[in-house]
């Protein structure tokens, strides 16, 4: 009725779903890091241009400063005047440390850095020089020298490098920028395309849970109202169960009522009027009689296979060799087949219930003794034994046995193989053993060649006789 | 008038078939001359609780009270209920006849102390062997208190 199909790869996709839009945002995640650090560095680089333009800057503003004051010092001779020369001559040589340091990683600069300060000690070197001179040969040959314009070229030449290692720095942090700018715009890129893949990602695995969660909870629906179905059917059974009970005991009552009368006023009529009946009217009579008295018996044997069904179980330790003993005392007592030769063999105990047991035997019994009443001999033979997992019972007789094509027909109510004019019965017998045997989950069955006789087998779990 | 006293059994039975046979076969014995007939239960009610329609009649109870479980109206469990609650009916004997040998009415009846349960016999030799002897051993040889 209900489909109950796993779906092993649907139910895997929103797992699925969820690690990989984890991934998509764990990897957004590490590249904004790593453009936040690319965005760090490109700080600090520019710092780092920012102080070597400082210091390059610095530097040429010593080397003009040094150029005014020692000019100053020869046209005036005030020693006051040559105050920033002493002062550059001092720190220049640490800014050209510093510069060295800071431009180490770049080996054009490096070198630029060299020639600059050559240059600028060159020039230093031109304004010792016409210090010396205003000292010790005056005024005019000094200016001779200035007007020489020997420093002054050496000044220009100082300002060239400057301004062109400025604009090579200038040009290097250009190029970075530029190739910053790329990976930026890459990174914002890929930050943007992982959020989307992992909104998606995540997006895709809630509608997946959310039909799944729909998916179960339709089939929990299902179930619920297969349930429902399942307690109702129970209900039915139940009541169809007691319409059944109180069908078979109005069998049992109402119909011998009626029974009962005709069999009764038939014989009434008989002793009444026995001498107004010829022969043929008193085998009329006996007629009536016997099939009242054979419907009678069909109603008990239905009433006692009906109460089969709802008698209580009640199992024990049942030993078979005493309860076959009282079966064969009680089936001999009524005398039908005096001439029957009975054998009993060893028969194993077994754990069921000792009164339906009793039952199962005293069918099978009466059923050997009167099919083989017929020949000359009759003999049967009951015996039994275990394997692993039953205790077998098994009965056979030498009798007329029944053709194996209507087999099916054996264990049915009200079935029977020979006419009730050959074996009277009612053909309920092999029913009851089957159901008793059933009840007590064990198999019953039967082979059996024409006029060579019959042999029943019945086997009881004895697992069930372990577990007490 | 003193029909009441001359009783000795009260058959109560709905079904004239049944109750044609039992008395026939109680007669065969000579059992059957003092014998009442009632048709439910709330007829043999009355008749030993000496209540409607035998409301005048004289004190005394019968030897042997046959009762049919299955009756109209009051059924025979509940008759048998009622003669055990009454102090003079208390003792009296009561053999239940039914058609079926229906477990539960057996027990009820017992409990509520029946003296003989017997399911009647389709086969009509049988029934009157039975019904004969039923009434034989409880007229003739069955001791009842006083």
């Amino acid at each position: 009725m209900f489909a109950f199909k796993r779906h092993p790869d649907d139910s895997a996709l929103p797992t699925i779903g969820a690690i990989a839009a984890l991934l998509a945002l764990a990897a957004t995640a590490a590249i904004a890091l790593h453009g936040i650090g690319e965005f760090q560095q490109r700080v600090a680089r520019i710092t780092h241009t920012d102080t070597v333009i400082n210091h390059i800057t610095e530097i040429e503003l010593l080397v003009g400063e040094t150029q005014s004051a020692v000019r100053g010092f020869v046209i005036a001779e005030n020693e006051g005047f040559l105050q920033p020369f002493q002062r550059a001559r001092e720190i220049l040589p640490q800014r050209f440390v510093a510069l060295q340091a800071l431009v180490a990683d770049n080996p054009e600069q490096a070198r630029a850095a060299v020639l600059l300060a050559a240059q600028v000690a060159a020039a230093l070197s031109i304004d010792e020089s016409l210090l010396q001179l205003r000292r010790n040969d005056g005024a005019g040959a000094a200016i001779t020298l200035v007007a020489s314009g020997e420093g002054e070229a050496l000044t220009r030449r100082v300002r060239a490098l400057a301004d062109g290692m400025i604009a090579d720095e200038r040009k290097l942090l250009g190029e970075r920028e530029q190739s910053a700018a790329v990976s930026a715009l890459r990174a914002r890129t890929l930050i943007v395309l992982g959020a989307l893949v992992g909104a998606t990602l995540f997006g895709a695995t809630f509608i997946l849970l959310r039909m799944e969660y729909r998916r179960r909870r339709a089939l929990d629906r299902a179930l619920l109202a297969a349930n429902d179905a399942l307690r109702q059917r129970a209900v039915e059974l139940e009541a169809s169960n007691q319409e059944l009970e109180s069908f078979s005991y109005s069998i049992s009552h109402d119909l011998r009522i009626p029974l009962r009368a005709v069999s009764g006023y038939a014989r009434m009529l008989e002793e009444d009027y026995a001498g107004k009946f010829d022969s043929e009217g008193q085998r009329l009579l006996a007629v009536i009689r016997d099939n009242s008295k054979r419907m009678g018996a069909l109603i008990d044997d239905l009433l006692a296979f009906s109460r089969l069904g709802r008698q209580a179980m009640q199992t024990e330790a049942v030993d078979m060799q005493v309860l076959l003993g009282s079966v064969v005392e009680q089936v001999r007592r009524k005398d039908d087949y005096p001439n029957s030769h009975l054998q009993i063999g060893h028969l194993p105990m077994c754990h069921g219930d000792r009164a339906l047991l009793q039952q199962v035997w005293i069918n099978l019994i009466s059923n050997a003794l009167k099919y083989s009443s017929n020949v000359p001999q009759p003999e049967i033979q009951v015996s039994g034994h275990e394997t692993s997992l039953e205790t077998i019972y098994v009965v056979t007789d030498n009798g007329v046995g029944f053709d194996m094509t209507y087999y099916e027909k054996l264990f049915g109510v009200f079935q029977r193989l020979h006419s009730a004019d050959d074996f009277p019965g009612t053909g309920v017998g092999l029913a009851i053993a089957q159901r008793i045997i059933k009840r007590h989950h064990g198999r019953i069955w039967a082979e059996s060649v024409v006029d060579a006789g019959t042999t029943f087998f019945f086997a009881l779990p004895r697992q069930e006789a372990e577990h007490g | 008038m003193d029909e009441y006293q001359l009783v000795d059994i009260l058959l109560a039975e709905d079904t004239a078939t049944d109750a044609e046979m039992t008395i026939r076969a109680l007669r065969k014995r000579g059992l059957a001359n003092n014998l009442v007939w009632v048709k439910d239960g709330s007829e043999a009610l009355d008749f030993l609780l000496r209540q409607g329609k035998f409301v005048s009649q004289p004190t005394g109870r019968p030897k042997l009270v046959l009762l049919d479980v299955k009756m109209p109206k009051v059924d025979g469990i509940e008759v048998l209920r009622q003669i055990r609650l009454d102090e003079a009916l208390r003792v009296m004997p009561v053999v239940m006849l039914t058609s079926s040998a229906e477990e539960r009415d057996v027990l009820d009846s017992y409990r509520l102390g029946a003296n003989s349960y017997i399911v009647k016999p389709v086969d009509t030799l049988d029934f009157d062997k039975v019904i004969s002897d039923t009434g034989l051993y409880w007229m003739l040889v069955n001791k009842v208190p006083v």
